[in-house]
């Protein structure tokens, strides 16, 4: 019942913070007008960001002023717009009529062409419509319609409020599909802002997202997102925005529409120029609707980083709890015992084991900056180095409340006399030498010229729990520009990692020898004993004969320890989008082509097709689907 | 008396022919057409005479429409400067005549003053008035990204032309730590981008580890442009490693730094 109290506090919450978002945010820049224009026929064209409006044209501004027309045209990136025909204007300081209007809103100036007893040119300065500067010469486009015979409207509407500089909302909106109408929508609001604080999101990837942005002002967006990705395919989901100069804060519930539900809130704030606070939560719940979950984790993390001049640190606190719900019981049988949801049973729909484990870890890190600081040094560097602590009080099952089999966070000693670590303590220091562009044979011709670019990166992290690790991860490549076309490059990367446990006892213990995998084909992981080597040969080309077609081709070869054999290395997880979550892991197939063609479908839109070929490896051809992505 | 008369007629031919030839005609975009007066969307107005015929462009009948803002028109001006004939199209009509030679005819009740703020500005990369011609620029952004920076990673430019959508302009591996795309602008454009791995996750940060400021570029009048551009660290391998992200609860504390070996290696777990 706890719990549903929680969760039903949690949608009001949600409710509030939907319909309560712009009395929340921060008041708006005074210099930025709001508008509402109304019109017989409004519409928006999104690739030039332009608004046109017929009949019966009515702007008004907080200030009083009220502006019709017939006809208008409202450039919002270069924020002017211009009214034309029978254009009267009703002022606090003044009444006129003519024939035309441009207002160019950054300049707080109107060029307007009055007809009193014969036709003028006028300008207004700073919103006094009672003393016209008469004569002045006009820039040459001033009222000017744009020519719009290759371009699509991406909506109509009948009425409209423009935040200067920010966002547009339109009402009784009509969207379109390709030159038809088609649904009709309430309200939709679209953001031009070049701030991206208002644009950040919390939602994970998808491989097709629809968005509704059906409510928004300066500082909050409202929006109904309608995806599909290949784990939960087609689902809807919910964000809510605020944002302002320093700050934002975005949440987000995704899948609204399916049982298996994360409940999203990313916040960031910035205290000054050197200053950040940022904070990331995930609830994740699985419940049918808003009833009473059945499971729930959650995901917290809390970062604060401060800049010197030279290396910037941060300070990082994150909380994993997978089983909030503790034990609970799930179905009542007259006469027998409850049945329970125990955390320890069963694994959750995203993959991971259901634990009573609530691990916390704490790390403190710097980071220098790149040095020597002059733009032409052929090599660069950048060191780091950190601290740590990770605990987790679950150490022990207890089959009367909960489960513990994920407890602790790792298990080590003598048979017999084994040692469960709560707690475990990290220090770590690395660095990278790079060098990023160097002439290999110098020549006048710069077609002709090729160059090396490299880098080797290498971290020692040691632990409480007696063992380290070390991280070598070196790349080279050749790479030349053969025309305007064509670029092509060679690469080499050698990534070594090796986990040393200061016994050998433990190291059987962690990385036990030959057992199970007895079979001869397994023998080069027989001899894995915690240390591995990805060696990857690269051959990279990139045909771009104009912007508006790329083709690109990877092969790769790459030649592990230990050798992949088909079968023994799980694959890696798959994000939502269908691509490996890792870009390392053990018994990666040996060879791989990737091809990419992107070509312009559009004016202002690209189509991006690419698939990996894996050379029947394990009878793995193809990667599992096309990537297709649109892009600007 | 057959002479004189020679004479005259070849004077009224001439006259004629003057006349004929003083007719102006042009075509151009309406305005607004009120109180008499036609005018372009030059900002000028000129004079209508008295029963000029209103003609449908397409059939040369009387239009049975009034002139609007937006309509095309062909104007035909007598040597007064007085609009003697409009014909109407609703499409753009194939330029005819020239506008700058009518300016003379245009009415307006105040003499012309200079605005000193369209006199010529020496701004960097503009045209000679000191303004962009608005002609295509092919735009080449080159940028160096982290040498953390995974070889398998996608680069993209996410900027405010596109609501900063973090996939908006996907950009071609030309080596280990390069990336490059080109893209046609019109010169004048004014916009702010930042580089992604494809997410506001993976968003560029400043050298300094904090969100940087979002880039800004101004498309110059040339025939090529090259935008060279430095990513110091990506978000999430930025210092400190990255936060966890949307929709992926992690994996419970791996002491063994590989995330799929076979099932019961190592035993990590009691």
């Amino acid at each position: 019942m706890k719990s549903l109290r929680l969760l039903s506090t949690a949608l009001a919450l949600l409710q509030l913070f939907a319909t309560a978002a712009p009395a929340l945010a921060v008041p708006a820049a005074p210099q930025h007008r709001t508008m509402h224009l109304s019109a017989d026929s409004i519409a928006f064209y999104y690739d030039r960001f332009l608004v046109e409006a017929d009949g019966n044209v009515r702007v008004t501004s907080g200030d009083g002023l009220t502006i019709t027309g017939s006809t208008l045209t409202w450039d919002l990136k270069n924020n002017r717009f211009m009214i034309a025909g029978d254009v009267k204007v009703q002022s606090p300081t003044g009444t006129q009529e003519g024939a035309a209007l441009a207002d160019f809103l950054d300049f707080n100036r109107v060029y307007f062409v009055p007809v009193t007893s014969e036709p003028d040119r006028w300008t207004f300065e700073d919103g006094d419509y009672a003393t016209p500067i008469k004569g002045r010469e006009m820039p040459g486009d001033t009222f000017a319609f744009p020519d719009l015979s290759h371009n699509l409207p991406y909506l109509y509407a009948k009425s409209a409020v423009v935040g200067e500089r920010d966002y547009v909302r339109f009402q009784n909106v009509t969207t379109t599909l390709g030159r038809a109408k088609s649904l009709p929508l309430p309200t939709y609001y679209i953001t031009y802002s070049a701030d991206p604080n208002l644009a950040q999101n919390s939602l994970s990837g998808a491989n097709w997202d629809g968005t509704w942005q059906f409510a928004g002002n300066r500082n909050s967006i409202s929006a109904i997102h309608l995806r599909y990705d290949q784990i939960n395919h087609g689902f809807v989901a919910f964000e809510q925005h605020l944002a302002s100069k320093k700050a934002y804060a975005v949440f987000s519930i995704n899948p609204l529409t399916r049982s298996s539900k994360f409940f999203n809130l990313v916040t960031d704030y910035r205290f000054g120029d050197r200053t950040e606070l940022h904070t990331f939560t995930d609830l994740h719940t699985v419940q049918s609707g808003f009833k009473l979950p059945e499971q729930a984790q959650h995901v917290s993390s809390v970062r604060l980083t401060q800049a010197f001049d030279t290396f910037s640190s941060s300070l990082t606190y994150s909380t994993v709890n997978y089983c909030l719900l503790g034990i609970t019981p799930v179905r009542t049988i007259p006469g027998r015992d409850p049945v329970y949801q125990a955390c320890g049973s069963g694994s959750s729909t995203v993959g991971q084991p259901l634990s009573a484990s609530h691990p916390q870890q704490w790390s403190l890190d710097f980071s220098s900056i790149d040095f020597p600081k002059r733009a032409t040094a052929p090599l660069k560097a950048r060191l780091r180095a950190g601290i740590g602590y990770l605990h987790n009080p679950c150490a022990h099952d207890d089959p009367a409340t909960l489960r513990c089999d994920l407890g602790g966070l790792q298990l080590l000693g003598p048979q017999g006399h084994q040692t469960v670590y709560t707690s475990i303590y990290t220090k770590y220091v690395g660095g990278t030498v790079y060098a990023p562009s160097i002439k290999l044979n110098p020549n006048d011709n710069p077609r002709k010229v090729y160059y090396l670019n490299a880098s080797l990166d290498a971290q020692r992290q040691w632990y409480s729990v007696p063992h380290h690790i070390d991280q070598i991860d070196g790349i080279a490549s050749v790479s030349r520009v053969f025309n305007t076309a064509l670029a092509a490059y060679a690469s080499y990367e050698i990534r070594q990692t090796n986990d040393r446990y200061n016994s050998a006892a433990d190291r059987a213990l962690v990385y036990p020898p030959n057992v199970p995998y007895v079979d001869p084909n397994f023998a080069s992981f027989s001899a894995f004993a915690g240390s591995s080597t990805f060696r990857t040969y690269s051959l990279g080309a990139s045909f771009t004969p104009n912007p508006d077609f790329a083709f690109n081709v990877l092969a790769r070869k790459h030649v592990d320890f230990p050798i992949p054999v088909p079968g023994l290395f799980s694959p890696p997880p798959y994000d939502v989008l269908g691509q490996f979550v890792s870009n390392y892991y053990l018994g990666q197939p040996p060879y791989d082509v990737t091809g990419e063609v992107r070509v312009r479908v559009l004016h202002h839109y690209y189509l991006d097709v690419s698939r990996t070929y894996y050379f029947n490896y394990g009878n793995l051809r193809w990667s599992p689907s096309f990537v297709i992505q649109v892009s600007q | 008396m057959k002479r004189p008369l020679r004479i005259l007629s070849a004077i009224l031919v001439l006259v004629v022919a003057i006349a004929a030839d003083a007719q102006v005609r042009v075509t151009a975009q309406l305005l607004d057409f009120e109180k008499g007066y036609v005018f372009f969307t030059t900002g000028d107005g000129f004079r209508m005479a008295p029963n000029a015929p209103i003609l449908d462009f397409a059939t040369g009948t009387v239009s049975t429409k009034a002139p609007k803002p937006r309509d095309w028109a062909r104007a035909t001006f007598d040597a007064a400067g007085n609009v003697t004939e409009l014909e109407l199209s609703k499409t753009a009509l194939l330029p005819e005549g020239d506008l700058a030679s009518v300016h003379r005819f245009a009415v307006a009740l105040s003499p012309v003053t200079t605005n000193p703020e369209l006199a010529p500005v020496a701004t960097t990369g503009a045209g000679p008035t000191g303004t962009f011609s608005g002609k295509p620029v092919l735009v080449t952004f080159k940028v160096l990204v982290p040498p953390t920076t995974p070889l398998t990673a996608a680069i993209y430019i996410t900027t405010d032309q596109s609501a900063w959508n973090p996939q908006a302009i996907r950009l071609d591996r030309i080596d280990a730590l390069h990336f490059s795309v080109t893209r046609r602008f019109n010169s004048g454009t004014v916009f702010k981008y930042l580089y992604t791995r494809g997410s506001l996750d993976t968003q560029e940060r400043g050298e300094s580890g904090l969100e940087r400021t979002p880039r800004a570029e101004v498309v110059t009048d040339a025939d090529v442009r090259t935008v060279n551009d430095t990513v110091y660290q990506w978000a999430d391998t930025n210092v400190g490693g990255g936060q966890p992200q949307p929709q992926a609860i992690p994996t419970p504390h791996n002491p063994a730094p590989w995330p799929n070996l076979p099932s019961g290696i190592p035993t990590i777990h009691p």
